[in-house]
């Protein structure tokens, strides 16, 4: 049973750094991204443990260490790491699959901002805020969307489908 | 064993985002107005060329930056070439009002649009 665990959580952590990779590969302004990876985040938060969310994290920012260079792992670390910590705090609050992604989402932007201006001694990054802000209440509705969406098709999720509550969460 | 039941959305959780969402969008639309006469070339915190805006459409390289490239014209300057492997500076395109900023942090280096009202490096954003 451990295995078959590890082997889940291996598949999840390519499947997290295959898109964060794809992702990266897309030019938009102000590096804008969906954060399809996040998807990967939240499922291993809600259906396995905060232990196996936190391993995929960091592993992923030293996949995009060593493929994208320093200055993307940091800016991947600080960014996911915000975003899981927020999102956990949420989870605990007892707060809905949508608040809790878009909030990862926001505070994705705002961990890769703060770590930006320690990077350029500089507050100047801020003014990147809203924008960001914006991108990453979207991003993570549609993220939370698509996880709702494909969340009865994956293990480990005693789901009962209904709009208002769709989702077990993993038992403790 | 307690089981917890996670609900998709509700009714407050709207509320909230959709205020959040807003007031950004508010916020995106509303600083950029004036248009700047000249765009100051920061490079680890220290300006080491300013370029007037106003000149008809020109490339030029900076010797202290010499793996960049900037056009202006317009009245926007953009980053055409630069030496680094994501390249989002050249993909945020031109900067022409004040304020505006393109980014490069791999290599620390930033470009700020300031107006005729001259204060040196509007760092006081945060």
């Amino acid at each position: 049973m451990r295995s078959k665990r590890l082997a889940l959580d291996s598949i999840l952590l390519a499947l997290a750094a295959a898109f964060s990779f794809l992702e990266s590969m897309i030019p938009t302004p102000v590096g804008i991204r969906l954060g399809l990876s996040s998807i990967v985040v939240m499922y291993a938060l809600l259906c396995l443990s905060t232990a196996e969310a936190s391993a995929i994290v960091l592993l992923k920012a030293c996949f995009a260490l060593i493929t994208r260079g320093f200055y993307a792992g940091i800016l991947s670390l600080s960014g996911s790491f915000l975003s899981l910590l927020g999102m956990l705090i949420l989870y605990r609050m007892n707060s809905s699959l949508v608040l809790m992604s878009c909030i990862g989402g926001f505070l994705h932007n705002l961990g890769q901002i703060l770590a930006a201006s320690l990077f350029l001694g500089s507050g100047s990054v801020f003014s990147y805020l809203p924008i960001l802000t914006a991108a990453g209440l979207t991003a993570g509705f549609v993220s939370a969307s698509l996880l709702r969406m494909i969340l009865p098709y994956l293990p480990y999720s005693n789901c009962s489908i209904r709009s208002s509550q769709f989702l077990k969460g993993p038992d403790k | 064993m307690k089981s917890k039941a996670l609900v998709f959305a509700r009714k407050s959780d709207f509320l909230i985002l959709i205020v959040l969402f807003l007031t950004s969008i508010l916020l995106c639309l509303i600083p950029y107005r004036n248009r700047g006469t000249r765009a100051q070339i920061i490079l680890d915190q220290k300006i080491i060329a300013e370029i007037p805006l106003s000149q008809p459409e020109e490339a030029l390289t900076l010797t202290a930056a010499p793996d960049y490239q900037f056009t202006v014209s317009d009245g926007k300057i953009s980053i055409i070439a630069a030496p680094c492997r994501n390249q989002l500076c050249v993909h945020s395109g031109a900067a022409g009002s004040v304020g505006q900023r393109i980014i490069c942090l791999p290599n620390r280096l930033m470009i700020v649009i300031v107006g005729n009202d001259d204060k040196a490096i509007p760092d006081a954003v945060l």
